[in-house]
């Protein structure tokens, strides 16, 4: 086998032209590959994550008849009973239990006014279930106080500090105002909420809509990833209410992430059957142009299978190799988008939200699982393409093939 | 004098190593003649008839076909200089399978592009008579014996009545009798036709025929032992 | 001759010629429906903007412009009716309209939603709602409003509604309206958030006594947007911006034509895959034959008979593939055109000016481009294994 293996590496040494074409196809298609698999990967980790500590929590209960048309339709408020809260936090696997109010609200600078959305968070028990603080990029989160996304600030002028003027109806319908300052800014994953959210004490809230009821109650639990089964265990014991996990909640954007994903694997089979259909050629020519050499060996006693298994190599090398440096580069380019990232923020500006829950600049992550997957994937599949062509090499009798020596 | 060769030397390269394959050969041949090359294996006759027949290139020499030295020329050049003036024949026949007899017989004068098809198919036809293969037109030649494909070949080699027809041991691949039926005929066409023929050649019966006889050892021609 | 010589040729080994041109084939296939859709898709955005957005071109004051995402009321073109006149005026401009914005909050009983507001003139418009109602007609006064917006305030034709709205004057003020019909326009963003009123009861409500804030002005094709704008800023003069569509659509529209580049190079690059069956074929030919190569150079053929033989046998492949393969694409975009295709599921809440439906097409610009691909592609791959004839003396050749 090694002696096969120093046969094959010489015979690639020998056309090197050739050979370094293969080569960088091969490579081409596994440093793309690196990037998108990484590029996808921080997309994922980043989106999921903020959305759990930001917005869904792992497992939300809303009104039973929670409209998702309508979401701010005082319809959907569900009174605060103190046997709910008991009910939830009497499941070991609870580690927290809050709750939001979510309303339309229409913010006014003195010269412009834009539609925003207020929540209003228990000061309390929010950190329970949420990590509020760690989105707040400046200031602080204080009784008195609101505090606002960067880009709500940017848009409308205002800074910590300053007031905020927001008009809102309460919960007979009544226009009412509410004069509150600025303490602190809020930076999330979410470009839609830096755009439009305001958070402030529930307490505040609830006082100016002449109502205690809550849009929703959040539940931290000690594993996200069993929230399915949480969630389930709630709502058999809470039927008068919608109990969600949070990948019910975001099965829209994880949609949108797959319909990516799918596009994404697409191109890289296409590129992977680019590159494997060169391996076949080359070994092709490598066959014909030694077909003396070929009939010589076998003359010489080597078996059928054994000068098959030569050409094989040569694919097997060939592939293998390439596939190292494809992911030496891959990891260059990585670098450089783990740490300096993809900036998307023009795009998003125009486009909005799209469904999913992404900063402008997006960051990759080490997939460690790649570096295997697709050494194995790359040299499986360069043995595979050189198979077919050097089992030709075993119907060739060495008379033809020396039929060519004077 | 229809050939003159002078001086000829032919060097092969592999990798370092150099084989002298024809060493400072001379001779000549004359209109009309049936002339052999006679030697071992790796003596270097059928380099030196691929010389002659331009499919190779010496390096040092001259060869002059009725006053024209081949060695001066360039690629293009040659292959227009085989279309009008030299006739193959191979000792693997060589023919096309894709093609008809007649298709494969009518190509040199396809090649050449003077007469209009009807001239082309008379001509074709005469030549299957002369080769005794009237009939066969249609056939393809992979559905022909060796000597039938021989003869076809020789068919080909002569249509377009060249100076000069070059055969690289055309029996070599046929059994004693069918060979010698091939090498008759060849010897017919030289007689009745006067088509000059050069042979290369390790086939007794052959060099029996030959009006001239080269000898050839180790790329030299061997001075003495001609035959008239 | 050499036609008859390569066609047989290639039907020596039919099964590898058959997959070598089925592989064209696909491909070329893949290549004109794809070209077809990312033209379809590009028009939408286009198209959809310039319609339901931008219009070809825009007048707006320089103040307006830099607030934009306000809707400010206090940017008022004063002479908008003079303005309007004189791009009337203007050769190939289909339409002029004057147009007012405005943000509102519009509560009813239990809910709450943010809508936008337009005045302008509800019979003669871009959006053309007045073709898309399903439920009332166009009346003298009242509201039109998106079907989705109808029913999260469950409105029905003839219900009333209180409009509150800040003013160009900064107060506030409000106005008692009915619903006078319910569009469904199939697009996310008007059937969800916005309702319009004619211009005058606009003004009236936003306290507006002289001009718009907003004029678009349309001709009939995208490319002649530019000169448009050129045409106008005469006439708008100080303080007003002019721009064109892609102008306003910023790095959307760059985005949209770079993606239209890389698709191009993708196609290739899947074409020429397809070619590198045809290359594998033709190498093996090429070996299998030459002997016979070798024989062709000794009767006399030159090196540019042979290349022109062996790329002709490797260029029919690839034709006989590509060509058919790429008509059937273009038969399916043609299908696809006729009946759009509707990417409703995919397109519900993307709030962009776009609509639902595609309708995939190819311009005889790119039909020729996609069949001149097809045949150049081919031509040009053959030719590389071609080039390996050049290597061998006859006398090589022969050996083999």
């Amino acid at each position: 086998m090694k002696y096969i293996l120093q046969l094959a590496l010489k015979n690639i040494l020998r056309s090197k032209r050739r050979t370094v074409l293969t080569f960088m196809m091969l490579t081409f298609g596994v440093t793309v590959y690196m990037i998108m698999s990484s590029l996808y990967a921080g997309l994922d980790e980043v989106s999921f994550d903020n959305l759990v500590q930001f917005e869904t929590g792992h497992v939300k209960m809303r009104h039973v008849n929670f409209d998702e048309d309508r979401p701010f339709s005082t319809d959907n408020l569900m009174t605060q009973k103190r046997e709910i809260y008991e009910k939830i936090k009497a499941h070991p696997f609870v580690r927290g239990v809050t709750g939001r109010i979510n309303l339309l609200a229409e913010m006014d600078n003195g010269i412009d006014s834009m539609p925003v959305v207020i929540v209003g968070y228990n000061r309390q028990t929010d950190k329970e279930v949420f990590e509020l603080a760690k989105f707040i990029s400046k200031g602080q989160m204080e009784k008195d106080g609101a505090v606002i996304g960067v880009d709500l600030a940017k848009d409308m002028g205002l800074e910590i500090g300053d007031v905020a003027n927001l008009t809102f109806r309460d919960i007979n319908g009544m226009y009412t105002a509410l004069d509150i300052p600025i303490t602190g800014l809020l930076y999330s994953g979410d470009p839609m909420a830096n755009k439009m959210k305001v958070f402030m004490d529930i307490d505040i809230i609830q006082k100016s809509m002449d109502t205690g009821a809550i849009s929703e109650i959040a539940v931290k639990t000690d594993n996200m990833y069993k929230a399915n089964k949480y969630a389930e265990i709630l709502q058999k014991e809470i039927p008068d209410a919608e109990v969600n996990s949070w990948k019910t909640l975001s099965y829209e954007f994880a949609n949108v992430v797959s319909t990516k994903k799918k596009a994404g694997n697409f191109i890289l089979l296409v590129i992977l059957i680019i590159a494997m259909v060169g391996i076949v050629n080359t070994i092709l020519i490598s066959i014909y142009e030694k077909r003396r050499e070929i009939g010589t060996l076998k003359a010489m006693g080597m078996l059928d299978k054994e000068v098959r298994n030569l050409f094989i190599a040569e694919g097997f090398i060939i592939g293998f190799t390439g596939s190292l440096f494809g992911l030496l580069f891959g990891t260059i380019a990585n670098l450089y988008f783990i740490y300096h990232g993809l900036d998307f923020t023009a795009m998003m500006d125009q486009m909005g939200n799209m469904g999913a829950s992404m900063v402008g600049v997006m960051k990759s992550v080490w997939v460690i699982k790649d570096y295997f997957v697709v050494t194995f994937l790359a040299t499986a599949a360069s043995i595979f393409a050189s198979y077919y062509p050097a089992k030709k090499v075993m119907d060739m009798q060495p008379v033809d093939c020396l039929r060519t020596v004077q | 004098m229809l050939l003159e060769v002078k001086n000829l030397n032919k060097t092969y390269h592999t990798g370092q190593v150099e084989f002298k394959a024809l060493r400072d050969v001379s001779l000549s041949v004359q209109k009309g003649e049936f002339t052999a090359f006679a030697g071992p294996s790796g003596s270097g006759k059928t380099t030196l008839l691929n010389c002659i027949g331009c499919l190779d290139r010496g390096e040092s020499g001259s060869i002059l076909l009725d006053g024209v030295d081949l060695m001066a020329k360039k690629p293009v050049e040659l292959a227009h200089f085989r279309k009008e003036n030299y006739g193959f024949i191979f000792q693997t026949y060589n023919l096309f399978p894709v093609l008809t007899v007649a298709e494969n017989i009518e190509m040199p004068l396809k090649l050449l592009q003077k007469e209009t098809p009807e001239q082309i198919h008379e001509k074709v036809m005469e030549m299957l008579a002369k080769v005794g293969l009237s009939g066969y037109e249609n056939r393809r030649p992979l559905e022909l014996s060796g000597g039938q494909q021989q003869r076809v070949a020789v068919a080909r080699a002569l249509i377009k009545k060249p100076k000069l027809v070059l055969a690289d041991e055309p029996t070599a691949n046929l059994d004693s009798k069918t060979g010698e039926a091939v090498v008759e005929l060849m010897k017919e066409l030289n007689v009745n036709e006067g088509v000059t023929f050069l042979f290369s050649t390790h086939d007794a019966m052959v060099m029996k025929r030959a009006s001239k006889l080269y000898e050839i050892h180790d790329g030299q021609i061997k001075p003495g032992r001609k035959k008239v | 001759m050499f036609l008859k010589f390569a066609f047989r040729n290639l039907l020596r080994n039919k099964k590898r010629t058959f997959t070598s041109a089925l592989s064209v084939f696909t491909a070329a296939m893949l290549v004109g429906v794809g070209y077809g859709w990312i033209n379809g898709v590009m028009d939408l955005y286009s198209e959809g903007f310039i319609k339901y957005q931008t219009g070809n071109v825009r007048v707006v004051t320089e103040g307006y412009e830099s607030r934009e995402k306000f809707m400010p009321l206090d940017e008022v073109i004063v002479n908008a009716d003079e303005i309007v006149s004189n791009i009337r005026k203007i050769e190939g401009v289909t339409s002029v309209e004057e147009r007012v914005r405005f943000g509102i909050l519009m509560g009813k009983d239990d809910n709450t939603v943010t809508a936008v507001g337009m005045g302008l003139d509800v019979k003669n418009n871009s959006f053309g709602f007045a073709d898309k109602m399903i439920e009332g007609g166009i009346a003298d006064h009242g509201i039109y409003l998106g079907v989705r917006l109808a029913e999260s305030l469950r409105l029905k034709v003839g219900e009333e509604i209180l409009i509150a709205s800040k003013t160009s004057e900064g107060g506030l003020n409000g106005i008692k309206v009915k619903v006078a019909g319910i569009f469904k326009m199939k697009m996310a963003a008007f059937d969800k958030h916005y309702f319009f009123l004619n211009l005058a009861d606009a003004k009236k409500l936003l306290k507006i006594h002289k001009g718009a804030t907003e004029i678009y002005a349309f001709t009939g094709r995208a490319e002649d947007s530019a000169k448009l704008r050129d045409q106008i800023k005469p006439l708008a003069g100080e303080g007003l911006s002019v721009k064109t569509y892609s102008e306003q659509m910023g790095g959307l529209d760059e985005l949209l034509k770079m993606m239209k580049s890389i698709f191009f190079f993708i196609e290739i690059a899947i074409l020429a895959l397809a070619c590198f069956v045809i290359i594998n074929t033709m190498v093996m030919a090429i070996f299998e034959r030459m002997r016979e190569i070798g024989t062709l150079k000794a009767l006399g053929f030159t090196e540019a008979d042979l290349f022109v033989i062996f790329t002709g046998e490797g260029a029919m492949i690839g034709i006989l593939g590509g060509i058919p393969g790429a008509l059937l694409g273009f038969l399916g975009i043609y299908m696809w055109s006729k009946t759009g295709i509707n990417l409703e599921g995919m397109l519900k809440n993307v709030e962009m000016p776009i609509e639902y439906v595609i309708h995939p097409m190819l311009s005889l610009t790119d039909i020729f481009g996609v069949l001149a691909m097809a045949t150049i592609v081919p031509i040009v791959s053959s030719m590389i294994p071609a080039r390996y004839i050049r290597r061998y003396l006859p006398s090589d050749a022969l050996r083999m």
